[in-house]
C-alpha cells in the first residue's frame, strides 16, 4: 500500500511532462487510409499511411515540379482556375493570409493546380501569379498538368484532387466536388496529408494557421541540424 | 490594374461599399478578404446583411449555379474514367457526351463577364438573368448525359472494381 502511495506522485509527474512536453504535446493526425502490413520477422506489424500519389506539373516558370519539389518541406495544397468566377478568389484570398504570416519560411510551399489545364496555360498561370501579386515568390507554385497540350491533362489533375481529397474522407463526397470544394491540403514533408481545412470558412483557416507550426515543429524534430527561423 | 478578386468580391464590395482596387495590390486583397469576412460571412444570416439588390441577387443565384453545377464535374470525370476502364465497345457516344458537357461548362466560365459596378442596375441584372438562362442549359446537358453515362455504366456486365467511385 505504502508503496503504491509512492507511486502516485511520480505517475502524476510522469503524466505533466508528458502532457506538457512541446514536442511531444500535440501532433496533427496523418489523414487517409493505412495499411497494417505483418513483418517476417513476427515482430509488430507496420502501419503504413497513404502519401499524395506520384505527380508532375509545370509551375508558372515553366519548371517542372514533382513531390520531390517538395521534399523535406511541407506544403499547402488547392485547387483554382484562372477565371474562376466562383470560390477561386476568395480561396486564394484566404491563402494569402496564410502566405504573409508563413510565406517566408523555408520549410514551407504552396501549390495551386489548375483545374483549366487547357484554357491556364504558363502565361496565364503566371499573369495569375502576378495579378495575386505571387509574380515573384518562388515557393508558391501555380501549377499545370496541361504544359505541352496533354489530352489527358484535366483527367489527370481531377484524379489528383480527388486522391488529396478523398484520403481523408474516401466515403465523403465533398458538397462542392473534389476538384472544385475550396479546400486547403497540409501536406506534410513526408508526402501526408496532415490536414484539410474549409478555405471559405474562416474558422478553418484560422485552423490551419495554429495547426501549421505544429507541423513544422514535428518536422524540426526529424531534422535537428535544419536552423530554424 | 485589375486584380483576380474583382469577380469574386464584387458582390462583397457592394454590401461593404469598399473600393478594394484603391489600395497596394497584397493588403488591399487581404483587407478586402477580411472585411468579406466581416461583411459577408457565409454563416451569417443573409436578413442581418440588408437584402441584395435584384442584380446582386441574381448574380449569387449565377455563382450558386456556378458552384452547384461546378461539382458535378467530379461526376463526369469520375464516368469518364469507369467508362474508359470498362473498354467497352459502343461507349463513344457517352464519352463525347461527357466531353461536351464538360466542354460547355467550361466555354461558360471563359466568356463570363459581369458587369462592373459602373454598370447600371438594370443591365447588372439583364445580364446575369441571360447568363442564368445560359447556366440552365448547361446544366440539362450536365444531368442529361451524366444519367446516360450512369445508365450505361450500370448495364455493363462487370465494370472492373479498379475504377474511380462515380460521385453521389
Amino acid at each position: 500500500m505504502l508503496k503504491r502511495l509512492f507511486l502516485l506522485p511520480a505517475l502524476a509527474a510522469a503524466l505533466v511532462t508528458a502532457c506538457t512536453s512541446p514536442d511531444t504535446a500535440v501532433r496533427l493526425p496523418i489523414l487517409g487510409e493505412r495499411d497494417v502490413r505483418p513483418r517476417a520477422d513476427g515482430g509488430p506489424a507496420d502501419t503504413v499511411f497513404a502519401r499524395v500519389p506520384a505527380f508532375r506539373l509545370t509551375n508558372q516558370a515553366g519548371e517542372v515540379i514533382t513531390n520531390q519539389t517538395f521534399a523535406g518541406k511541407a506544403y499547402i495544397a488547392d485547387f483554382f482556375f484562372a477565371t474562376c468566377p466562383g470560390i477561386c478568389p476568395k480561396m486564394q484570398g484566404e491563402l494569402l493570409k496564410v502566405y504573409a504570416k508563413y510565406g517566408k519560411d523555408p520549410r514551407l510551399a504552396f501549390l495551386s493546380h489548375t483545374i483549366d489545364p487547357a484554357h491556364d496555360s504558363i502565361p496565364v498561370l503566371r499573369d495569375y501569379a502576378d495579378r495575386l501579386g505571387m509574380g515573384a515568390a518562388r515557393n508558391w507554385h501555380f501549377a499545370t498538368t496541361g504544359a505541352k497540350g496533354e489530352p489527358a491533362a484535366k483527367d489527370s489533375v481531377f484524379l489528383l484532387a480527388r486522391a488529396y481529397y478523398t484520403a481523408a474522407e474516401p466515403d465523403k463526397q465533398a458538397p462542392g466536388g473534389f476538384a472544385h470544394n475550396g479546400t486547403f491540403a497540409l501536406v506534410d514533408d513526408q508526402g501526408h496529408i496532415r490536414g484539410l481545412y474549409d478555405s471559405l470558412n474562416p474558422k478553418e483557416v484560422e485552423r490551419l494557421m495554429a495547426e501549421l507550426p505544429i507541423l513544422l515543429a514535428e518536422m524540426d524534430t526529424r531534422k535537428p541540424a535544419v536552423a530554424r527561423q | 490594374m485589375k486584380t483576380i478578386f474583382d469577380g469574386g468580391l464584387r458582390a462583397s464590395a457592394y454590401l461593404c461599399s469598399v473600393n478594394i482596387l484603391s489600395k497596394s495590390r497584397l493588403v488591399s486583397v487581404v483587407s478586402a478578404i477580411a472585411f468579406l469576412a466581416a461583411c459577408s460571412s457565409p454563416n451569417k444570416p443573409i436578413a442581418e446583411q440588408g437584402a441584395p439588390s435584384p442584380a446582386t441577387a441574381a448574380e449569387m443565384a449565377v455563382m450558386a449555379r456556378h458552384d452547384s453545377l461546378m461539382a458535378k464535374m467530379d461526376q463526369l470525370y469520375s464516368l469518364k474514367a469507369k467508362i474508359n476502364a470498362a473498354k467497352a465497345p459502343a461507349s463513344g457516344p457517352y464519352l463525347r457526351g461527357l466531353a461536351a458537357a464538360d466542354a460547355a461548362m467550361m466555354d461558360w466560365m471563359h466568356q463570363y463577364r459581369a458587369p462592373d459596378s459602373t454598370a447600371t442596375p438594370s443591365a447588372r441584372l439583364a445580364y446575369f438573368q441571360q447568363q442564368q438562362q445560359v447556366l440552365a442549359g448547361v446544366s440539362r446537358q450536365f444531368r442529361a448525359t451524366i444519367d446516360s453515362a450512369t445508365l450505361f455504366i450500370q448495364q455493363l456486365p462487370a465494370a472492373p472494381a479498379s475504377a474511380a467511385t462515380p460521385s453521389k
